[in-house]
């Protein structure tokens, strides 16, 4: 049975109980009522005796109030008959008390009785005295009537309070164990669908549990509150996605920001920088020449040209800087050895100017499948710094291009014997602007951050080794077809 | 005008020339020059190795400072400066900024040491400009 019908019968039940006690209390109300009719009855009986028994003379005789005290003696008996219900008559029929209901039909044709003879003596059909023995023995008959009555109303009231509340009784206690007998099946449930719920590690999918353990209106709310959380869950998920999602944008473009900043505060700076100098140093020319010191004007001619070409070198890396993505069609089949040539090429210039020796090796099977350009400005931009910051006090300078093909990536090392870079400033190399060694040679210090930006292209990775004994870097780059 | 000893501290070998010489033109004839944080604290921390050798002429007693800088920075000179003035007889030595930088933050930094008198944006200041500043200071 589901909880529901089982409530059903708590609430009948309690309707039942309360309509038997509010009936008991009625029967109980009436019998009191019944009472207070006959004592009204017994007053005007004795009303109505006194009347008589105070008349010695024929010509004291009031018949018309004598009528009247009559009819207010019938008035009782009329208006208990009025009263009771068939209810009553048919538990006064089964107790046999309704001699009471017989005592009032009684009461009333006595009373008439009394009536009558009053007309038949106002009509002096009868004697005075015959009259009067008759009215006395009325009186009694009423009087009596009085008493009798009394008995069988107590018996009803006491029937109906003896047997009501007993039964009252008996319903209540039973509606209060089936109460119990309810909440404690309800909490039952509850507990077992808890137990159900919290146990681990069962093979089976909650789903079946429930609808195999449970059923009734617990197993519908389980289903329904299941299917609900899981719909929320599903929202909690997607809203939390969306807020990491944000989070990150936020970040990301944060940091975008920060940089550009960073960037054009730089660019102010760095572009700026060799245009004040210049502008200096030709002031000072200009002055030179008026004063005939030519000498001096030539060396700061000299030292302006630098400074416009430092101009130049610079706006070239800011321009490589900023070369769009390559897009990934504009990648190729590359000849490794070939672009090992032509960074050696390139570099030719500071190579020879630092002494420095340049060796490449490259280890692979075929042409390897990436973007040409990017891969040239990496290794020219490597190969650049190595014989720039090379070190002059070891023996000999060298700069070594290694590329080993490995089951998923490349790797591409770039060693050198240089001057290294300071350890506390490695976090730093692939940051703009950042040099370590200005006065061992010129640059703008936007090399390596080009380097890092193209292996990011390339979806690659780049790490470095470094201490005075030189420097490694060491590029990964997958293979095409594992990306 | 007090004997002024000048030290410039600048990366920029140029920029150190340009200065320099607009500091002579002046009438400045005591001139170091750093090309770095590091090495201007190192000149000042050997107090009494440069007295000795240099005599009058050292301390200097106003330093043109640049900002960027590859080893140690303007600003790391002045957090350090402050503990080598204390150290060492340098409380009359004030800091004039000597940068290309005209950002109000970098203005606002550096003021931020009462020693830091004035602010010198290079390419901006004619020579006797910078003897006005100078002779504001002293
Ligand atoms: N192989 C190396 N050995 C020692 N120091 C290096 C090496 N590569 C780079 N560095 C240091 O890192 C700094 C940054 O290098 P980066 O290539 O970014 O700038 P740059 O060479 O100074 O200027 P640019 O490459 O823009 O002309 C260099 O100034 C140098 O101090
Ligand atoms: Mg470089």
């Amino acid at each position: 049975m589901n909880i529901s019908r089982k409530l059903m019968i708590i609430v009948v039940l309690t309707i039942f109980e309360i309509s038997l006690t509010l009936f008991s209390m009625f029967e109980i109300l009436q019998g009191a009522k019944f009472h207070q009719l006959n004592m009204l009855h017994l007053k005007y009986i004795s009303e109505f005796s006194e009347q008589v028994m105070l008349t010695d003379d024929v010509d004291d005789l009031d018949t018309e109030k004598l009528r009247k005290t009559i009819y207010d003696i019938r008035q009782q008996p009329i208006d208990c008959l009025a009263q009771i219900n068939g209810i009553e008559k048919f538990i006064m029929r089964r107790i046999g008390t309704y001699e009471a209901i017989e005592l009032c039909e009684k009461d009333i044709v006595d009373a008439n009785e009394g009536l009558k003879l009053i007309d038949s003596f106002v009509r002096n059909e009868i004697s005075w005295q015959e009259f009067f023995v008759k009215l006395g023995s009325v009186s009694n008959i009423l009087n009596q009537n009085s008493i009798d009555f009394e008995e069988p109303i107590v018996k009803t009231v006491e029937f109906i309070f003896n047997a009501m509340v007993p039964l009252v009784v008996i319903i209540s206690i039973i509606n209060i164990i089936f109460i119990t007998y309810l909440s404690k099946n309800i909490t039952g449930s509850i507990n077992k669908v808890i137990a159900l719920l919290s146990r681990e590690n069962t093979n089976e999918a909650i789903d079946e549990t429930i609808s195999r353990n449970v059923s009734g209106e617990i197993k519908e709310l389980l289903v329904v509150a299941g299917a609900r959380l899981k719909e929320e869950l599903v929202k909690t998920e997607i809203n939390q996605k969306l807020e990491l999602l944000v989070e990150q944008r936020t970040e990301s473009l944060t940091k975008a920001n920060d940089e550009l900043a960073q960037f054009a505060y730089r660019m102010s700076h760095d572009l700026k920088a060799p245009l004040t100098s210049a502008k200096g140093l030709a002031q000072f020319v200009v002055q030179d020449i008026g004063e005939e010191n030519f000498g001096e004007a030539s060396e700061n001619s000299v030292k302006i040209v630098s400074q416009m070409e430092k101009l130049e070198r610079l706006i070239i890396s800011v321009l490589a800087l900023n070369d769009p993505e390559p897009k990934p069609e504009e990648t190729s089949l590359v000849d490794m050895e070939s672009v090992l040539s032509n960074v050696r090429e390139n570099n030719a210039e500071l190579l020879k100017e630092n002494q420095c020796q340049f060796s490449g090796e490259a280890n692979v099977e075929g042409d390897v499948q990436t973007n040409e350009k990017s891969m040239t400005l990496i290794l020219d931009n490597l190969v650049s710094n190595a014989a720039k910051y090379c070190d002059k006090n070891k023996d000999f300078q060298f700069v070594k291009i290694i590329i080993n093909e490995q089951k998923f990536d490349y790797s591409i090392r770039v060693v050198d014997n240089g001057l290294g870079i300071p350890e506390e400033r490695l976090s730093e190399v692939f940051q703009m602007f950042k040099r370590f060694h200005p006065n061992v040679s010129f640059g703008s210090g936007l090399g390596l951050a080009t380097v890092k930006k193209h292996v990011d292209y390339l979806k690659g990775s780049i790490s470095l080794e470094s201490s005075t004994k030189g420097t490694t870097f060491i590029i990964t780059l997958p293979k095409e077809d594992t990306v | 005008m007090t004997a002024v000893n000048a030290l410039i501290i600048d990366d920029s070998e140029i920029d150190r020339y340009i200065l320099s010489r607009q500091l002579k033109q002046i009438g400045i004839t005591s001139i170091v020059e750093k090309d770095d944080g590091l090495a201007g604290l190192n000149f000042l921390d050997a107090y009494d190795e440069n007295k000795l050798k240099a005599g009058d002429s050292f301390p200097p007693n106003i330093i043109f400072l640049d900002i960027n800088m590859p080893q140690i920075n303007g600003f790391e000179f002045l957090e350090r400066f402050k503990a080598l003035r204390a150290k060492h007889e340098l409380l009359s030595c004030v800091i004039m900024m000597y940068s290309s930088s005209e950002r109000q933050e970098d203005k606002d930094r550096a003021y931020a040491y009462e020693f830091v008198k004035d602010f010198v944006v290079k390419g901006e200041s004619s020579a006797e400009e910078i003897a006005a500043k100078i002779k504001n200071i002293q």
